[in-house]
């Protein structure tokens, strides 16, 4: 399975998209494409969107662990990798210069 | 897990998620390790956050994973081991030297009847035996073993290790001068030792996870005996050949002399997903040691 969840997409790729997938809310598309395909759409969608789509593609992948994450532009958390494993930068000392929504505010607890 | 939820009286109450056995993934479909260093790890509304040493923040799905290799510069608040513990994460200290030092937790929901299995096979002579010969067929699939003491089968295994060293030495070109591992000594061991000694204590760990998780013992072994963990190293030796030999004479070759410990770590960590590690011990213990007696 392979979603994609984007801040803002061209229209003619928002329109291309929608070969491949369905999009159940505004800028978040899912289909079920296999392993090899989705790894041609990933290619397709790096090659076409400008950096500020803020794409983020999950693919679910037959090897281990089982999950490929993929980011293009501002994907306002910063994605890493730990032994192989694609985790997620919660927070960081000091936001990338180019990614002003890296740091994202504290919620406050209820008290 | 837990998480805010409000009461009734709009009073925020702590809701206690349990985390029982039949929520936690398999050992085959979890991610065999990760190796962490310099940093701390500690909990944040039960779940386990590592603050790396330039203070990011990663959230880790221990859940999901077979165990934690902890290097030097760690540190681990009480609660999170007990949150790993819970969600069947083995952890396992690594030194610079590549001694390991091992911490496990198991689920007060787990049961017995796997080690209880162990336990009957290795009491009884013959059993323990007939098992010490089942883990050397697996190696020896052509050989006939059926007449074979266990000292004999020892020093064909011997011979045959000592035969792979030197092949493996004369196919990628690496000078051997034979295996030699020094507790405390690491630093003075050749390259291809080195590499052997360090990406055998990361198989000993991730086995060693694995079968806790299924329920053995590690220190109830077959072949092995009077050494801390003899389970263990009679499994880790089904699997020496593909993870650690050929890869440390073919890194040997690659590094030209210089040890990149994170290069090793990468190449090991493609082999053990390469040949579905995870996936494999399960099958391989239950054919080991005979079917399961669900009753017992």
């Amino acid at each position: 399975m392979l979603v994609v969840v984007a801040n803002d997409l061209p229209p003619a790729v928002r329109g291309r998209m929608k070969l491949w997938f369905i999009e159940p809310r505004a800028n978040v598309f899912v289909s079920g494409v296999r392993d090899s395909l989705a790894r041609k759409v990933v290619d397709y969608l790096h090659e076409h969107c400008p950096p500020k789509s803020g794409l983020m593609i999950f693919n679910s992948s037959n090897t281990c662990p089982g999950y490929e994450i993929f980011g293009l532009g501002d994907t306002r958390k910063e994605i890493t990798e730990i032994s192989g494993l694609p985790l997620v930068i919660e927070k960081s000392a000091e936001p990338p210069p180019d990614n002003p929504n890296s740091l994202t505010p504290d919620v406050p607890k209820p008290q | 897990m837990k998480s805010n939820a409000l009461g009734n009286e709009g009073n925020p109450a702590r809701l206690l998620i349990k985390v029982t056995r039949d929520t936690l993934p398999q050992v085959k479909e979890k991610y065999p390790f990760l190796y962490l260093e310099k940093g701390r790890m500690e909990i944040d509304d039960s779940s386990i956050k590592w603050i790396d040493c330039d203070c990011n923040v990663v959230r880790l799905p221990v859940a999901m994973l077979n165990c934690i290799l902890l290097g030097p510069g760690t540190t681990v608040t009480h609660e999170a081991v007990k949150v790993m513990a819970a969600a069947n994460c083995g952890i396992c200290w690594v030194g610079d030297d590549s001694l390991m030092f091992y911490a496990s937790g198991q689920t007060p929901t787990s049961n017995t009847r796997n080690m209880t299995h162990q336990m009957k096979l290795a009491a009884n002579p013959a059993k323990s035996l007939e098992v010490a010969r089942q883990l050397f067929a697996y190696r020896f699939p052509d050989a006939n073993l059926e007449t074979k003491t266990l000292p004999q089968m020892m020093g064909m295994e011997g011979l045959r290790v000592r035969k792979f060293y030197e092949e493996m030495a004369v196919k990628y070109k690496v000078g051997w001068k034979g295996r030699r591992f020094e507790p405390g000594n690491f630093e003075m061991s050749d390259t291809t030792n080195k590499i052997l000694t360090a990406a055998n204590a990361a198989l000993y760990s991730i086995i060693m996870s694995a079968a806790h998780s299924m329920g053995y013992s590690p220190h109830i072994g077959f072949i092995h005996s009077g050494s801390p963990l003899p389970f263990i190293y009679d499994l880790a030796d089904l699997y020496k050949q593909q993870v650690s030999i050929d890869l440390a004479f073919a890194m040997t070759a690659e590094m030209a002399g210089y040890y990149d410990r994170h290069k090793i770590a990468a190449e090991f960590r493609k082999r053990v997903i390469e040949i579905d590690l995870l996936g494999k011990i399960g099958p391989d213990i239950e054919t080991i040691l005979g079917k399961k007696q669900c009753l017992s």
